[in-house]
């Protein structure tokens, strides 16, 4: 077994840029973009791969680079880490071989999130003014968050992120007796908005405002097209999804936890 | 080599409209999945090897921006 070398964000990418630059190949990569909220890394390299952990608090999650299945293999199996590792792997079709290097290095599959997207959002004739999270309320939203959602496959943001999406009136919430009983947390990228949370402890017909007031708050900022993640088993929210419009377009993402 | 680029977009998304946008993610006719697949194709098709550090929203922003990086790249090569 190995373990995994301290390092930092900057040898990561170097580390990358000299595998890259001696392989000419279709990467094999669960790395779509840089890392900005994490501070902890640790890697493990060949001259074939390279697997590196960013440590979220509690576990870490595994990412790879690696020019192909048997290599990424060979470094996963002798990986020994001191935290839970998560592993995410996005893809439109799945690569059994990839899965069951997973599986052979102990990991167990533990979720499946489908990708939905919807380029014309309802129009509403609502009167509803969406009201937004108040700078004061980051802490119970963000506890909230935790007890709500899971944090190895939900990618929740750190209480900084959070922030600063209340801060730019990108969480909607829903109160009752001035106690939060939902809210929706979105996040705007040029004319596309990704629909990340929506969480529900409110009376019947909670859930529907919430959607109203997301729809009503992206008409009023003139964006009708955007992007979710689902559970492959959560029907509940897939039908609610469906009937607003939103449609699987085919990504993947599963999830691995050893 | 614009031609090129347009094949290989339209490879990685073919229903998407890549001519008449200028900002591929902000229209979301790309992401940041798609992006891994594009930097492997053009670095097949360019022979070059685009570092990480270049892998950033504005130099895929749109056909001329990848052209630019293509450009840069060969230059270093």
């Amino acid at each position: 077994m190995m373990e995994l070398e301290s390092v930092r964000w900057s040898q990561i990418q170097s580390a990358i840029d000299r595998l890259r630059s001696g392989h000419r190949v279709r990467w094999l990569t669960n790395l779509y973009a840089e890392l900005q909220d994490i501070t902890k890394f640790a890697m493990l390299t060949s001259d074939r791969a390279i697997v590196f952990v960013g440590d979220e608090g509690g576990f870490a999650r595994l990412y790879y680079h690696a020019v192909d299945v048997e290599s990424m293999k060979a470094l996963l199996e002798n990986i020994q880490y001191k935290i839970p590792l998560v592993i995410g792997y996005l893809d439109k079709n799945r690569n059994e071989a990839l899965c069951a290097a997973f599986r052979n290095a102990g990991f167990k599959e533990i979720a499946h999130y489908r990708r939905m997207t919807n380029a014309g959002f309802p129009t509403l004739a609502s009167e509803s003014q969406p009201q937004f999270a108040k700078p004061e309320e980051a802490q119970t939203i963000f506890s909230m968050m935790r007890d709500t959602f899971n944090a190895m496959t939900d990618h929740l943001p750190s209480r900084e992120k959070l922030r600063s999406l209340i801060e730019h009136q990108q969480v909607i919430v829903r109160r009752e007796a001035d106690e939060i009983t939902g809210f929706v947390v979105f996040q705007i990228f040029g004319r596309q908005v990704n629909f990340n949370y929506l969480l529900n402890r409110g009376s019947r017909g909670n859930g529907t405002i919430l959607m109203q007031d997301f729809h009503q708050c992206m008409a009023s900022r003139g964006l009708n097209s955007g992007f979710l993640w689902v559970e492959s088993t959560n029907e509940r929210a897939r039908k609610i999804y469906d009937a607003s419009g939103w449609k699987v377009d085919g990504l993947n993402d599963w999830f691995f936890l050893r | 080599m614009l031609n090129q680029i347009y094949e290989i977009l339209s490879k990685i998304r073919p229903e998407a409209g890549f001519m008449a946008s200028t900002d591929y993610l902000a229209d979301g006719l790309l992401d940041s999945f798609d992006i891994v697949s594009l930097v492997s194709d053009i670095d097949a098709a360019f022979e070059i090897s685009i570092p990480g550090t270049e892998i950033t929203p504005h130099n895929f922003r749109n056909a001329d921006t990848i052209a630019a990086l293509v450009n840069r790249h060969r230059k270093v090569q």
